[in-house]
């Protein structure tokens, strides 16, 4: 592959990506909408945090067939932590050093 | 109104506090994106045998994670420029959500602005713009903090991974497969306060794990939107 085709392909990509990014944005203000819809786009980052992380959890793909169950207690701890922490940060932290150490153990 | 906080745009906040806020509000997620993107560089490297130019101006300028993989993966069986055009917008589809909502969160900033910003909107400056917006201060200087420090951490590490090359074989090692979902589901739980936020979680949860299998992120996302949004629009 040339180097050309290479930047034809993320110059296609870019645009086909903005496609999705700014018309929606731009719209969004001149469409007029109910207190009820409005009130329904406040709960689409609920919808959308917890599709983001689900399939993750889900679908985490299993470690020579059998479960990671290393994962899921890292999931415990994230969670534990960000509802006490109130701070995704240390969800995070806590998560990723969980999980490391017991994939080292 | 279960939870509702109203998203009324403060015109008054300072651009550079608004800026410095952001910047240590997205830092966490930046961070999570930095080891993705120390990924993504030592893929177009190893596997696609990209030139460092090729992998940092693909980081710059389509600047999304899930779509960046998958035309690695397209380019590597040869597709057409047309199923690479089509996947790429299929997989990046959950923007159009973002964009939806945002958009009416940035109302009074100007459209030659919300050109530039909208190319920042990705997962993580779309999660902290909204949390703000539901204080009702969200505006252009957050925004553009947000926007560029995902942008910073994500070409970045796209230069620094192509260079590492094979020497991040298995981030899983260090748990750093973990760290998206692990931010991600922080910032979920933060959100939930009110019984109808837990509901539209519930319902978001089952519609999103369902669509993955069929459907992929953007499915799920659309699906998991779809749902809570449903949630909002009959809570009282």
């Amino acid at each position: 592959m040339t180097s050309n085709t290479i930047f034809i392909v993320i110059c296609v990509a870019a645009a086909a990506t903005f496609l999705t990014r700014y018309p929606s944005m731009a719209l969004s203000r001149y469409i007029k909408v109910s207190p009820r819809v409005e009130r329904g786009f406040h709960y689409v980052p609920i919808g959308v945090f917890a599709a983001l992380v689900a399939p993750a959890i889900f679908y985490h793909p299993t470690v020579d067939g059998k479960i990671e169950w290393v994962y899921y207690v890292a999931v415990a701890v994230s969670s534990l932590t960000a509802w006490f922490a109130k701070s995704p940060l240390w969800a995070m932290i806590s998560g990723v050093l969980i999980i490391a150490l017991l994939r080292l153990i | 109104m279960d939870g509702y906080v109203s998203s009324t745009i403060t015109k008054e906040i300072p651009l550079r506090n608004g800026f410095m806020k952001a910047v240590s509000d997205v830092f966490p997620l930046a961070l999570s994106v930095f080891t993705y993107g120390l990924a993504f560089g030592a893929l177009a490297n190893n596997a696609n045998h990209f030139t460092w130019l090729e992998t940092v101006s693909m980081s710059l300028f389509v600047f999304a994670g899930a779509g960046q993989f998958t035309i690695l993966s397209l380019l590597q069986q040869d597709a057409t420029l047309w199923t690479i055009a089509i996947s790429t917008f299929l997989i990046n589809a959950r923007y159009i959500i973002y964009g939806l909502s945002l958009g009416r969160d940035l109302g009074p900033v100007h459209r030659r602005h919300l050109l530039w910003l909208s190319y920042g909107i990705t997962d993580e400056s779309y999660s902290v713009g909204t949390m703000q917006a539901r204080q009702g201060k969200l505006g252009l200087g957050y925004m553009a903090g947000a926007c560029l420090v995902v942008l910073l951490a994500w070409v970045s590490s796209a230069a620094v991974g192509y260079q590492l090359g094979g020497f991040i074989t298995d981030p899983a090692r260090f748990g750093l497969d973990f760290a998206f979902t692990a931010a991600f589901l922080g910032l979920l739980i933060v959100m939930l306060k009110h019984r109808s936020h837990f509901l539209a979680a519930g319902l978001a949860v089952i519609a999103s794990v369902a669509a993955y299998q069929w459907f992929g992120t953007s499915g799920a996302v659309f699906a998991g939107a779809a749902a809570a949004f449903a949630v909002g629009v009959y809570s009282k």
